[in-house]
């Protein structure tokens, strides 16, 4: 191929006018991820003030449990919202997160930052057995699969009585010791939910932005494409999905720790399809979107405690409101509003 | 030495064969011409060549060597890319990340340095080849839109700047110039004369008949799935049964 004369290109050794900075970033994929990530650096330093603003335990707790539901959530948006599977069981991946850390260190003494450890590996590792036979399906058959994996998690968690406590749960798990410190009340386990999920919002915006992530988004595009474009669309979904089970059990195993207590009906598929939900009105395939998604699960049951189950009612209303009229959640709110005040502009113009 | 062998490749669709035990050649460094008319398999025929459809029997071969039982990126990996006619693009993505897909075979980076971000100098290269690509198709200033929004013609330009971003030895072009305005038509054909005097094999699919003649050699006629003529194109326009699949069977007496 002849050598073209290239354009200004960001940090290009290529010599060349030096385009802006704005201009670069709003050109090179890469670039727009540091600055995502540098967004990411100021948002949980903000983040870091809640122990100050919390007044009390219980509001601090709140802010550990969206931390939680971040992992939950931003893992799930990774398989749905960029790589456009249909996943039901988050929430299975996530109580076995839970249970494999909390039985380990109750009925065996394992340490829990080991057993945190063993439950993320433990989810991808379930996520591996179960995609390579289910990531071959596709839409609803992908959905009535992973559905039944949640199910079958689900009857294991009530039924292995022995090791779960069934039913009734398993109570007494310790909590996490970080270099003989103990991380047994809300103030010090906070630090460790925050890390970790910050961890995760970093590294989703790396992915997204390299090889691996664009294949991804490539597949969710056309798979018929991005298999002639040398993508395997297999292994880049079954990666997906092994990345997001490892989120949820790292999250259900900070669950268990912290909670000190563990119940099979947080890991319904109930759960997973709420889930789902959250990734829809924080916004499909939307890097800041699990972030409003974790916000409103997290806040809007809290809210309506008085209510009982009334939370259902409003995320049903939430989510029809999102289908219909905004179809990017939350996340997408902004550039829906500029679309709008440009067509506005626009149609102005033209009368 | 052939850059792609078919040897009696057969595809069906249920009872119709869409592909006829289908036997050619591509000389490397040539472009090859198929034409024939709607339904002739032509795309089945791309199909079978890069891997998305099985044939029912026969081989298709790339670069002497037996890829019938490979997958579309295995094949792909091997050197092989290809546009398509009912446009496939990742709507969701940019324009100019859709080119860096196209790069995929030529970077290495997998999950764990994705996540871990040791792929920023890959990510660079990729970046640059990508733009170099958009530039050669005048597609530069719209890099950073999102790739849904290009209309049907900047959409078309799009396929062909992914599908050379993997620096392809053989391309499948399946009708790279129908629906573009007649202004950029020109251009897309030069376009394929330059890609191909850089020493890529280009197999054409396209109605143009004017193209079509000026750009290739060699051209193969489809016909039912079956080969109706092949050869030079002043040949093949006088061939009897092309003017009568073309034109009715009337105009072979006119």
């Amino acid at each position: 191929m002849k050598p073209q004369p290239l354009p200004a290109v960001p940090d290009s050794k290529l010599g060349g006018t030096a385009p802006s900075a704005a201009r670069a970033a709003r050109f090179s994929p890469s670039a727009q991820s540091r600055q995502r990530i540098r967004f990411v650096g100021l948002a949980w330093l903000l983040f870091a003030a809640w122990p100050l603003v919390a007044g009390n335990d219980y509001i601090l707790s709140l802010g550990i449990f969206f931390f939680i539901n971040l992992l939950l959530i931003g893992g799930l948006n990774l398989v749905m919202g960029f790589g456009g599977q249909i996943s039901l069981c988050q929430a299975g991946f996530y109580g076995l997160g839970a249970y494999v850390s909390g039985v380990l260190a109750v009925k065996y003494g394992v340490p829990p930052l080991l057993g945190v450890l063993v439950a993320t590996a433990g989810a991808a590792l379930s996520a591996l057995c179960i995609g390579l036979p289910a990531l071959r399906l596709r839409g609803d058959y992908l959905a009535m699969a992973t559905l039944g994996f949640n199910a079958i998690l689900s009857v294991l968690f009530s039924e292995l009585v022995s090791l779960t406590g069934g039913p009734n749960g398993l109570a007494n798990i310790p909590p996490v010791s970080l270099a003989g410190f103990k991380l047994d009340i809300a103030s010090r386990f906070f630090w460790l939910a925050w890390g970790v999920s910050g961890l995760m919002m970093v590294m989703l915006s790396l992915l997204l932005s390299s090889r691996a992530g664009r294949a991804l988004r490539a597949v969710a595009g056309s798979e018929i494409a991005s298999g002639s474009m040398g993508i395997d669309p297999f292994r880049s979904k079954l990666a997906a999905f092994m990345f997001s089970a490892a989120c949820a059990g790292l999250a259900g195993a900070l669950y268990a720790h912290f909670n000190q207590y563990a119940s099979p009906e947080t890991f319904s598929f109930a759960t997973s399809v709420l889930l789902v939900v959250m990734v829809a009105l924080g916004g499909w395939g939307r890097y800041w979107g699990p972030l409003f998604g974790a916000v409103v699960f997290t806040a809007v049951p809290e809210l309506l405690r008085k209510f009982q189950d009334a939370e259902l009612l409003v995320f049903g209303a939430g989510m029809i409101v999102v289908l219909l009229y905004l179809p990017t959640g939350i996340a997408g709110f902004g550039t829906y509003l500029q679309a709008g005040l440009a067509r506005l502009r626009a149609s102005r113009r033209a009368s | 030495m052939a850059s792609l062998e078919l040897a009696g490749v057969t595809v069906t669709f249920g009872g119709l064969r869409a592909v006829d035990a289908l036997s050619f050649s591509v000389t490397s460094g040539s472009i090859k011409g198929i034409i024939g008319p709607n339904g002739a398999g032509k795309t089945t025929l791309f199909n079978a060549i890069s891997g998305i459809t099985a044939p029912e029997s026969g081989r298709v071969l790339l670069g002497g060597r037996d890829v019938t039982a490979l997958r579309p990126f295995q094949r792909a990996a091997l050197g092989l890319s290809r546009t398509f006619q009912n446009l496939q693009i990742f709507g969701d993505m940019s324009v100019l990340e859709n080119v860096m897909v196209g790069a995929h075979p030529r970077l290495h980076s997998g999950w764990l340095a994705g996540l871990t971000g040791r792929t920023r100098d890959e990510d660079q290269r990729a970046e640059e080849v990508a733009f170099q690509k958009l530039s050669m198709l005048g597609l530069e200033t719209r890099a950073a839109d999102l790739a849904g929004s290009l209309g049907f013609a900047d959409a078309k330009l799009l396929e062909i700047a992914r599908a050379l971003a993997s620096e392809p030895q053989l391309l499948l072009l399946d009708e790279p110039i129908a629906g573009v305005p007649p202004a950029d038509q020109a251009r897309i054909a030069d376009i394929i004369r330059e890609v191909n005097g850089a020493g890529v094999t280009i197999v054409l699919v396209e109605h143009n008949m004017r193209v079509v003649m000026n750009l290739c050699a060699d051209i193969l006629v489809m016909n039912y799935g079956a080969r109706l003529a092949e050869g030079e194109p002043a040949v093949v326009a006088r061939d009897p049964d092309v003017i009568a699949a073309y034109l009715g069977p009337e105009a072979r007496h006119a």
